[in-house]
């Protein structure tokens, strides 16, 4: 039924809903809603940025982790196109099933030409694997700086006929918390075959 | 009684200020819109852990192919002995490399890698067929990697190669 201009408007039975002031019946915004709304605000911007910033750490971290294993790849790819080409491991400069280890190469690649054969060696130094050729040139860093690598082992297996060498290289991220990452192990294996024509 | 003299709208709900209702739907909005956007951040995150298991299992798949050349190369005679169609495991232990039918359990605790032998079999024409005659000097190598990715899906990376006895 429609309201006669001329009567007063509904008197509201409920002013109150569960303890909290309805708005429908109060003009403005009263304390109590500010407060409530700001609790709310608050709680879930803060979960929100927590999650947030969780998110970041974590998303650094994996591609931290991703560089690092893309990294290690290369470096153990680099080094086993070497040991490929190679005629011979050069024992006698080589250390093997050490942490820290040296491989060295007898190769006829980029031999010099008065020489049958070039030297290569892999060392790991100061958390960085480089690659040492005796042609008076510097060394050559594999790893990046961004990455720490803490093992390089080389492993030799030889038998009648074959020889291979085993290339193991643990490494982590460099510059990010090593709360949120850790240590990848890779590793390959690459049979020896000598060219022989 | 000034009330009865001054007229009103007939209006039975003024709304004005923020209700608890409109609070409770804005709060719940800005929540539903925050757990989308990190669950897409945490998808991306995952898939960024995908590739580099990927990449990792490729290695790991590789040197078993490797594993399965030296033990070739070592002794074909050995090497053809081996069981076909059966589970083998490159195995590098006290200074050998070998093919093992035991398992000596995860690589890295996350892959399982497997290399199967297979017969091969040669046409009149000497190209490889399903059946023919059986190729004393070949056997089918398949090296398969298998994990579980973040998602919990299964996934796999595989490398086949025919080796020959090159003595």
């Amino acid at each position: 039924m429609p309201y006669s201009i001329f009567q007063t408007r509904p008197v509201p039975s409920r002013r109150f809903w569960f303890g909290v002031p309805d708005s429908r019946f109060h003009k403005g915004v009263t304390l109590i809603e500010t407060v409530i709304y700001i609790t709310l605000f608050t709680l879930v911007f803060s979960a929100a940025t927590g999650f947030l910033i969780n998110i970041l750490h974590v998303a650094i971290a994996v591609r931290a982790d991703q560089a690092l294993v893309a990294n290690i790849a290369l470096a153990l790819k680099t080094m086993e196109l070497e040991v490929r080409h190679a005629d011979a491991v050069y024992t006698s400069t080589s250390v093997f099933d050490n942490d820290g280890g040296q491989l060295s190469l007898r190769t006829p690649r980029s031999a010099p030409t008065d020489h049958e054969a070039a030297y290569v060696d892999f060392y790991l130094d100061n958390g960085v694997v480089y690659e040492r050729r005796d042609d008076g040139s510097s060394p050559l860093a594999l790893t990046s700086g961004d990455i720490d690598v803490s093992v390089f082992r080389i492993e030799r297996y030889t038998s009648s006929s074959a020889e291979g060498v085993r290339l193991i290289v643990t490494a982590e991220p460099a510059n990010v918390s090593t709360v949120l990452t850790e240590p990848r192990t890779l590793r390959t294996f690459v049979v020896i075959r000598p060219f022989t024509p | 009684m000034s009330s009865l003299l001054t007229p009103h709208p007939p209006i039975l709900t003024p709304r004005r200020g923020i209700g608890v209702v409109e609070l409770v739907v804005a709060v719940g909005i800005i929540t539903t819109v925050a757990v989308g956007v990190l669950a897409v951040g945490r998808f991306a995150i995952l898939a960024q852990r995908v590739a580099a298991l990927d990449r990792r299992a490729v290695l790991v798949a590789a040197e078993g192919m490797a594993t399965a050349r030296f033990v070739r190369d070592a002794n074909w005679a050995a090497f053809a002995a081996l069981p076909v169609d059966t589970p083998l495991y490159p195995t590098f232990a006290g200074g050998a490399v070998s093919l093992s039918i035991v398992d000596p359990g995860d690589v890295d605790g996350v892959f399982i890698r497997v290399v199967t032998l297979s017969n091969v079999y040669r046409d009149g024409s000497g190209n490889i067929t399903p059946t023919g005659t059986l190729d004393a000097d070949a056997r089918g190598t398949d090296v398969t990697v298998t994990w579980t990715d973040p998602f919990g899906g299964n996934r796999s990376s595989d490398i086949d190669a025919y080796l020959m006895n090159l003595n």
